[in-house]
């Protein structure tokens, strides 16, 4: 139940790949050791992962067919509000190809039903496709396309732990005598 | 052969030992996820010597506070190259390893070159 980090980063990319129309080497995760790819390229990072609601739901759940011992699950659940940044380099600041342009048709791609069904099979729901921001700078003597795209999605996360029943219980009666007696549940 | 072909004898005359050098494929992305290249290692003759003052000024501003070092060796070493996705040639020594940071190629007018290379991490 705890999130399954490489499927939704697996996702999330591959959103980032069909949307912008890139090819899958010049779309990589931010903030590792390697070279920056030759432009045009984007990056995407998982910036910020925030509870909602005060505290997670708490449930029990009995199963008897789980190993002895484990019948029991206690698990909480909660959602999560997801914020993912992709970050698009290009050559031009300007045209059909310019930075800004492919974070536009990125996400235009987030509402893409084929898009959506495979964020939705990781877990992830978008629900704020966010704004594009063109960020355009000066690289050494020439401009370089720059733009942001900052989204955020939803996604459920938990923890499970396994008990079992109270099979026998001892209890002391010092008043009477000094015996302990056995009490056993049914 | 070398205008002054002569300084690469000069230059292993001063050398004081063999050291290793580690040198690395270009590193690729396989799902947006970087995976570093082959590293191979081969053994280069020179001279280690300290830096002097100009030395310093051809490195980066933000890399002269490390310490660093200058090998003068009649093996060509690489810098790193965004280009072709190349990290620069590390040189172990004394436990840590150095980064060739800085290159000035003599060879074809003296048959040498002339690195400068920062500390970087412990060698494993």
């Amino acid at each position: 139940m705890p999130m399954d980090w490489s499927d939704k980063e697996d996702a999330i990319r591959d959103w980032v790949v069909v949307g912008s129309g890139l090819a899958d080497t010049r779309v990589i995760w931010a903030s590792q050791d390697g070279f920056r790819p030759q432009r045009p390229f984007a990056t995407v990072t998982i910036s910020s992962i925030d509870d909602v609601g005060a505290v997670d739901g708490q449930h029990t759940e009995y199963d008897p067919l789980r190993p002895a011992g484990q019948e029991i699950e206690l698990y909480t659940k909660g959602l999560r509000d997801i914020s993912v940044r992709v970050q698009f380099f290009t050559t031009s600041s300007i045209g059909d190809s310019c930075a800004r342009a492919l974070a536009h048709r990125t996400k235009l791609y987030l509402r893409a039903d084929t898009v959506r069904d495979a964020l939705r099979a990781a877990g992830l729901s978008p629900y704020d496709p966010g704004q594009v921001r063109d960020l355009s700078a000066l690289l050494g003597s020439e401009f370089e396309g720059r733009a942001s795209l900052d989204i955020r999605l939803y996604a459920t996360d938990g923890i499970s732990e396994f008990t079992t029943f109270i099979e026998s219980v001892e209890a002391e009666i010092p008043a009477l005598n000094d015996d302990t007696e056995t009490i056993e549940t049914p | 052969m070398p205008v002054l072909g002569g300084l690469v004898g000069v230059v292993n005359n001063f050398s004081d030992g063999l050291y290793t050098v580690t040198r690395s494929n270009p590193s690729t992305y396989v799902d947006g996820r970087h995976v570093p290249g082959a590293t191979s290692t081969f053994s280069v003759r020179g001279s280690l010597q300290p830096l002097t003052g100009r030395d310093l000024q051809r490195l980066p501003e933000g890399r002269r506070g490390e310490e660093s070092i200058k090998l003068l060796t009649e093996t060509p070493l690489l810098t790193e190259n965004e280009a072709t996705q190349q990290r620069a040639d590390r040189l172990t020594f004394d436990g840590w390893e150095w980064e060739v940071s800085n290159a000035e190629r003599w060879e074809r007018m003296a048959g040498y070159g002339r690195y400068i290379l920062t500390k970087v991490k412990e060698a494993s």
